[in-house]
């Protein structure tokens, strides 16, 4: 260490070392010179022998200087020189290929600087990746009953912590103010110890306060507590009022935890109303919970797969279908978008990967020569491999640090184009980048420096000495062609493969905005309401109370439809079990879901659309006898195909709670297709009449004027019942906008990284087609001489890229299928074959990889003879 | 050349005798040459230029100081002094170099 130290003290004063060594070994000469001349030799003769017997002094100081710098590194440094005087000399080839590079670095480093944000980062706690969230091994089902959770915590050992949570939202009432409602959830007791928080003030929630009976409890979130309570630590052991019942206030959380969500209030599930604890196939939470110590995440999916089998056996009356798995809280990184986004930017990345690689082979022709001068000098081919392989990292190290740059910039776009997006809590505010990113980023430089450098590293140090010296640099290009044309059929490959990805996002991207013409949303506003529970407790008030706040709204101008959904469109619904009549039974899967959702009266209208077939619902329908259920277009053809669907009866069961009464009805209206889902394709929607299941309600307005009416229904509704909470008020072109965000954004992500792609591949292909024309200007000069006509020459170019062109266009439209499968999930209307996308796309490749082959190629063919054989 | 002895038999011997040489007093990179020969009786010829990186390498360890100062004749010359841990590695390594040398002789004069 203290070596070390010395070393680089003395590589600070290093020019002081030279002259301090020539000056003492100057002296040691003269000195030795001197003692000969006192033994009678003469001056000169003493001159000469000294310096005989020193021997050579260049080697000494050498020596010298190897004691302080090892060898290795001197070398590098002579090399580090070389190439950046290489790179200075070269201005136009550095420019290009660093561009190049640092455009795909750039966008490279962008998506895993998202993905990192979104997935990898996981939750803002100590150990984020031991949370896990269980799940169905059902796709996209996170549902457990209390009584699965008791099993699950008996039966394994994995796991320091289960907990349940569901989320809903509170409203909070205290004396002399107005309500508020807060996103929050009826959570296990041991929720904050899943990831290991404590509250700020007050205390955590015990396992008494879990039990049925339990004196209710609140735990406020930070901001309810600064917002509401102004911070007031006096907050702790006061009453409110949770949802118009009393609650103590036990404990606040500290800012920044709002798991399991976007959660600003808790209570245990002991205050949740009707929770049947001793069934097992009421399932209305989502289970999470905390890694042991020491136990990885595949050992505990082992555990809970054998427990969960066991109680299948045991229960198959409730849990024959149903298996738990625990996955990371955050998700996973093999997420078909994230996969997909992170090809694409694979495929650009090599794409300039090999553009690089090509400018370096056609560079190689004029580098020949130099190493192999170097080789003939005794330079070891290692030595030359390094030396080339160091200009490709100082190449790669420049753009990862332009790109770097650039990154930095596609991450603030990316952050624009999702803001006002409602994201869960751990993606706010984290569009940012930490050493994961950084160590991408290197990463990333080093396997493309790598890449794009070792083929022609092994290229030149292969030639043969004697060949390079003897012949000319310029004609001696040969086997770089044979690489140069590999490249081209993968850059061509990965391009198609990345262009039809695109086309298919961008496809499924118009689809879904131009379903969402469907509906006018324009004029719409959704108004969530909170009846107070103690004046409404059954469906029937419920429905009486939507009607009264109907009818009165209806009466006003202003309002030019009204009307109550249990969901309005984009936003989401249960997934129901649908099952037809089993004698009118298709072929088709009998137990197929559909979104459920329960309208009133004028639904369609304050929608703007107008039903396909049968009739809308009248007031009455829903009353015992008067069954009635519209299904929308898509759930139409899904389930009926051809076959007039009015008239049909279908039954629909809540598959996560067995509790509730399914409901039967014949069919009377089939609705155009208005996606209910968030982020989906086009789904099915049955539509059930209000009365049938009035469990809670949103109020849709339509408005020429949305800014007024939110004061009008705010006001008339308190006038109605002052109790009532509204809240939420927000217009439905939000909702819509919420829910197809992913749509837009990575569809535009994709379609810039193709263009990106585009660009690249077609500058590649001319520059490889350019270089070989001047290349090849003499030959070209002497068949122009010797009488070849202008479109022979031309056809030379062209033809000798055609085969590399259609091998890959070829093997592109192989890897575009693979490319098909990957997206599916995220396609909307879209075939992943889409035969369109295919060959429109493969078409638009072919033609500008074709212009880039002529355009160079006609340059070729207007060579001047005379001017040519005089290149020299 | 046939009468001197090759000093990289055993590595470290050079740096040795250096050190040896330099307990006396601060001394030149010639007058430690001159030295080492002087006292073997012309035996040992150090070559310029092992002397030269063997000084550079004790530089590094730290055993050694060069400071600039006037020769004898009134020349700018880089005089090198033994530091305090020179002088205890220089004590460290003739005990152990004495070991070896006996080692070695007890091995050639075995029968």
């Amino acid at each position: 260490m203290r070596d070390f130290i010395r070393r680089i003290r003395q590589l600070i004063h290093w020019r002081r070392f030279d002259d301090d060594l020539a000056e003492e070994m100057a002296f040691h000469r003269d000195m030795a010179a001197r003692e000969r001349e006192e033994q009678g030799v003469d001056h000169d003769a003493a001159a000469r022998a000294a310096h005989r017997t020193f021997g050579s002094a260049a080697l000494a100081a050498d020596r010298a200087r190897d004691v302080w710098i090892p060898v290795g590194l001197r070398d590098l440094r002579a090399d580090l020189r070389f190439a950046f005087r290489l790179m200075w000399r070269e201005r136009a080839f550095t420019a290009t290929a660093v561009l190049t590079l640092a455009l795909a670095i750039g966008i490279s480093n962008t998506v895993y600087t998202v993905i990192n944000a979104m997935i990898l980062r996981g939750l803002p706690v100590a150990h984020p990746d031991r949370i896990v969230l269980l799940s169905d091994t059902e796709p996209n089902s996170f549902s457990a009953s209390y009584r699965d959770l008791e099993d699950w915590r008996a039966a394994t050992s994995s796991f320091a912590e289960l907990a349940l949570f569901t989320n809903t939202s509170f409203t909070i009432g205290d004396e002399g103010r107005s309500p508020e409602v807060f996103s929050g959830s009826f959570v296990s007791a041991n929720i904050f110890r899943v990831i290991e928080e404590h509250p700020l003030l007050g205390r955590e929630f015990l396992a008494a306060d879990e039990q049925s009976g339990a004196a209710p409890v609140v735990v406020l979130g930070y901001s309810v507590w600064a917002s509401r309570y102004g911070s007031d630590p006096s907050i702790v052991g006061r009453t409110v009022r949770m949802n118009y019942r009393p609650a103590t206030v036990i404990g606040v959380m500290p800012p920044g935890v709002r798991f399991p969500l976007v959660d600003e209030v808790w209570m245990p599930v002991s205050a949740m109303p009707g929770l049947q604890r001793e069934r097992r196939d009421v399932r209305v939470f989502r289970a999470c919970g905390r890694l042991a110590a020491g136990v990885s995440m595949a050992k505990a999916r082992a555990e809970l797969a054998a427990v969960t089998e066991r109680l299948a056996h045991d229960y198959p009356a409730t849990n024959r279908a149903f298996r738990a798995s625990p996955q990371p809280f955050t998700g996973t990184a093999m997420h078909p978008m994230f996969l997909s986004l992170f090809g694409a930017v694979s495929c650009v990345l090599l794409i300039a990967c090999a553009n690089v690689s090509n400018l370096l082979l056609a560079r190689s022709g004029r580098r020949s020569r130099e190493i192999s001068v170097r080789t003939a000098l005794g330079a070891m081919r290692w030595r030359v491999v390094r030396q080339l392989l160091i200009e490709s990292v100082l190449l790669a190290s420049i753009a990862g640090a332009l790109g770097f740059i650039l990154s930095v910039a596609g991450v603030k776009a990316f952050a624009y184009s999702v803001r006002g997006i409602n994201f869960a809590y751990w993606y706010n505010e984290r569009w940012t980048m930490d050493h994961r990113v950084f160590a991408f980023v290197c990463g990333v430089c080093a396997a493309s420096a790598f890449l794009f450098g070792l083929v022609p590293a092994i290229h030149l140090s292969r030639r043969d000495v004697y060949d390079a010296i003897k012949q000319d640099a310029r004609t001696t290009a040969g086997r770089s062609h044979v690489w140069a044309n590999v490249l081209l059929v993968a850059e061509i490959g990965f391009a198609l493969m990345l262009l039809v990805g695109a086309g298919l996002m961008m496809r499924s991207f118009l689809a879904i905005y131009r379903a969402d013409l469907t509906a006018d949303a324009s004029q719409v506003m959704t108004v969530s309401l909170r009846p107070p529970p103690a004046k409404v407790t059954t469906p029937d008030q419920r429905l009486a109370m939507y009607r009264r706040i109907e009818e009165r709204l209806r009466t006003n101008p202003a309002l030019t439809a009204v009307t109550v959904a249990s969901a309005p469109p984009y936003i989401g619904a249960p997934m129901w079990r649908i099952e037809l009549d089993r004698r009118r039974q298709t072929s088709e899967d009998p137990t197929r879901r559909a979104s459920f959702v329960t309208i009133d009266r004028g639904y369609f209208e304050a929608l703007g659309v107008r039903l396909v077939r049968g009739r809308a619902f009248t007031d009455d329908d829903g009353m015992p006898g008067r069954e009635a259920v519209i299904v929308n277009q898509q759930f139409a053809t899904m389930f009926f195909g051809d076959v007039d669907p009015i008239g049909q009866r279908l039954c629909a069961s809540n598959p996560d709670n067995r509790a509730v009464a399914s409901l039967c009805a014949p069919i009377v209206g089939v609705s155009p297709t208005v996606r209910q889902q968030f982020m989906s394709d086009l789904d099915p929607v049955v539509y059930f009449p209000l009365r049938a299941n009035p469990i809670s309600g949103m109020l849709l307005i339509r408005s020429a004027d949305l800014r007024s009416a939110a004061t009008v229904v705010r006001s008339e509704v308190q006038a109605i019942e002052p109790d009532i909470v509204v809240w939420r008020l927000m217009p439905l072109e939000t909702w819509m906008e919420q829910s197809r965000w992913g749509h837009r954004v990575f569809g535009t992500m994709f379609t810039v990284f193709a263009v990106i792609a585009l660009v690249l591949s077609a500058g590649g292909i001319y520059a490889v087609t350019a270089y070989s024309v001047v290349e090849r200007t003499k030959e070209i000069g002497i068949r122009v001489a010797l009488g070849a006509r202008a479109s022979r020459v031309m056809a030379l170019f062209v033809r000798r890229k055609l085969p590399a062109l259609g091998t890959g266009l070829a093997l592109g439209m192989g890897g575009a299928f693979g490319v098909g499968r990957l997206v599916r999930s995220m396609l909307v209307q879209t075939s992943p074959t889409d035969a369109l996308t295919l060959t429109s796309l493969g078409g638009l490749l072919a033609g500008v990889a074709l212009l880039a082959v002529v355009v160079p190629a006609l340059r070729a063919s207007r060579i001047d003879p005379t001017v040519a054989l005089r290149h020299e | 050349m046939g009468t001197t002895v090759p000093l990289d038999l055993l590595p470290g011997t050079l740096e040795l005798l250096i050190l040896k040489s330099l307990a006396a007093g601060s001394q030149h990179g010639y007058g430690i040459a001159q030295r080492l020969r002087t006292v073997s009786d012309d035996l040992l010829q150090v070559g310029e230029s092992s002397l030269y990186p063997a000084l550079q390498r004790l530089l590094l360890k730290g055993w050694v100081k060069a400071e600039w100062g006037a020769s004898e004749n009134n020349r700018r010359a880089r005089y090198y002094r033994l530091t305090g841990t020179g002088r205890k590695q220089l004590a460290r390594e003739h005990a152990g170099f004495d070991r070896l040398i006996v080692a070695i002789q007890k091995v050639l004069n075995a029968t």
